[in-house]
């Protein structure tokens, strides 16, 4: 009617009929989606649009945080208090692990200069901004980015535990994909026994799932679950969780195993990221040419895993 | 004189909203989608950019339409961190669906034009739901049904500032 009105009749202007555009925009939607799902294709567009939408959603998101930074501030001395006892408990406790540390560190130095500077960690401190604006999606948004050497692939952990894998990065935010995520897996062992399995994210934030062990896996309730550093990508010995329950129903083939995450959702506020990429590992036992590698940056030979696909061994 | 915010009056006047008000309407909406919402409000935040994109959609069919839709959907998936195209497919189908209706919707009084927008936002959210499902995220269940209703009855409040600033913009210009 607006067209009738105020321009000439539109008669033969009107370019494709709206069936033809819809067609267009989307099978050119679903084939950014199958390059960016499927082949990572379309990481500069995001980039691209990422580097003119950040500074928005900064700034969108900083009333909120300013309001709860300024809640804190006049916060109750009780909460302080408490977290001040907490934190002066743990750093107790942390003592005598970094002195132990201490002593395995020189050991280690030893063994990194025959093996190239494989355990050396770099780690990027990092603060989370807010959740990814999608119901039922597991990322959050941190505020390190490309520019600070913040990858894909990187492995993100808190002071509790694993909490997940950057899985998208801006130029100066990127997205971390809790590991509780659907399909997210980590290679894991059970400390007390040493057996090795992968734990696969559930969708349920408080729930890691252990599937298709044998139904005589030695395995208990409350038992410590740690990273056990098979794929190269998730260092060894982080914390992933506890189990939960053990459920050996003999009607199920595989027994049904839950693991409670050792990092609470809700409560991520500083995180930390370690800069370090499967394509940095695989050490090669000339320790000349792990040395030439290092200085040109050149990927050592067998290294062909795609650094950015989650950790699917 | 009161002003007529039935859509028929609007449409006889044949008022063009200016530029300006298109741009700074749709970058609100931006910014209420961007902030940092989670949980609960996350499920039951109104989508305010598609609302507004509807709106032009409806209201300045030769400027607004499924081109401007697509981009929007991207920025969203890039803020939302999304996989790129997910809200770049929907949108472009509820505008589609909002171009294909637009002569029937603008005939109806605005509270009865709610009822036909809530119809293209829950198109909208089954698209994105049905892409979600495809490439692997949890489903968020009916609860996501909800939003839609609140963008809805936001449909009159809307129109009516709209309206409102498109009017006033015309009259600043021509006396």
């Amino acid at each position: 009617m607006n067209a009738i009105l105020r321009d000439p009749p539109a008669f033969f202007n009107r370019g494709p009929s709206p069936l033809a555009r819809l067609t267009f925009f989307g099978l050119l939607a679903v084939v950014l989606m199958i390059a960016d799902h499927h082949f990572k294709a379309v990481d500069s567009l995001r980039v691209a649009i990422g580097a003119a939408v950040e500074p928005i959603q900064r700034a969108a998101a900083w009333p909120v945080r300013a309001t709860t930074d300024v809640l804190n501030y006049f916060g109750d001395q009780h909460r302080l208090l408490a977290e001040n006892e907490n934190l002066k408990r743990r750093v107790a406790e942390y003592a005598r692990e970094a002195q132990a540390t201490r002593l395995l560190r020189a050991e280690q130095t030893l063994l990194t200069q025959a093996t190239g500077n494989r355990y050396a960690e770099i780690s990027t401190p990092a603060e989370v901004l807010y959740y990814a604006k999608r119901a039922g999606s597991h990322k959050l948004i941190i505020d390190r980015g490309l520019t600070q050497g913040v990858k894909p692939g990187m492995i993100v952990i808190n002071d509790t535990g694993i909490v997940g894998q950057i899985t998208q990065a801006g130029p100066t935010t990127s997205a971390l994909t809790l590991a509780t995520a659907k399909d997210q897996s980590i290679p894991i062992m059970i400390e007390r026994s040493g057996m090795r399995a992968i734990a696969v994210g559930t969708g349920d934030a408080g729930a890691l799932d252990l599937p298709f062990l044998p139904g005589n896996a030695e395995l208990r309730t409350g038992d410590r679950v740690v990273t056990s550093g098979i794929d190269g990508l998730y260092p060894a010995g982080l914390i992933v969780g506890d189990i939960e329950s053990i459920d050996r129903n003999a009607g199920y083939t595989y027994p049904k195993v839950r693991i409670k995450p050792a990092s609470s959702v809700g409560a991520h506020r500083l995180v930390m990221v370690l800069n370090r990429l499967p394509q940095d590992e695989y050490p090669t036992v000339d320790i000349p040419a792990a040395e030439a590698n290092k200085k040109t940056k050149g990927r050592p030979t067998g290294a062909t895993r795609d650094p950015r696909r989650p950790a699917q061994p | 004189m009161p002003l007529d915010f039935n859509p028929v009056a609007r449409q006889v006047s044949g008022r063009a909203a200016s530029f300006k008000l298109i741009a700074l309407s749709l970058f609100a909406a931006f910014v209420w989608n961007s902030l940092p919402w989670h949980g609960a409000g996350l499920v039951y935040r109104p989508d305010a950019l598609l609302l507004v994109l509807l709106f032009w959609c409806l209201h300045e069919p030769e400027r607004i339409g499924m081109g401007i839709a697509f981009l929007l959907g991207l920025i969203m998936d890039v803020g939302g961190s999304a996989f790129m195209g997910e809200h770049a497919l929907s949108y472009v189908v509820a505008v589609y669906a909002a171009q294909a209706l637009r002569v029937r919707v603008l005939k109806f009084r605005l509270h009865e034009q709610a009822a036909h927008v809530l119809a293209f936002l829950f198109i909208e959210r089954m698209v994105a739901g049905l892409v979600g499902l495809v490439v692997g995220e949890s489903f968020a269940g009916p609860r996501t049904l909800v939003a839609p209703v609140v963008a809805a009855i936001l449909w009159m409040p809307l129109c009516w500032l709209l309206f409102h600033r498109i009017v006033r913009g015309e009259r600043r210009t021509f006396s």
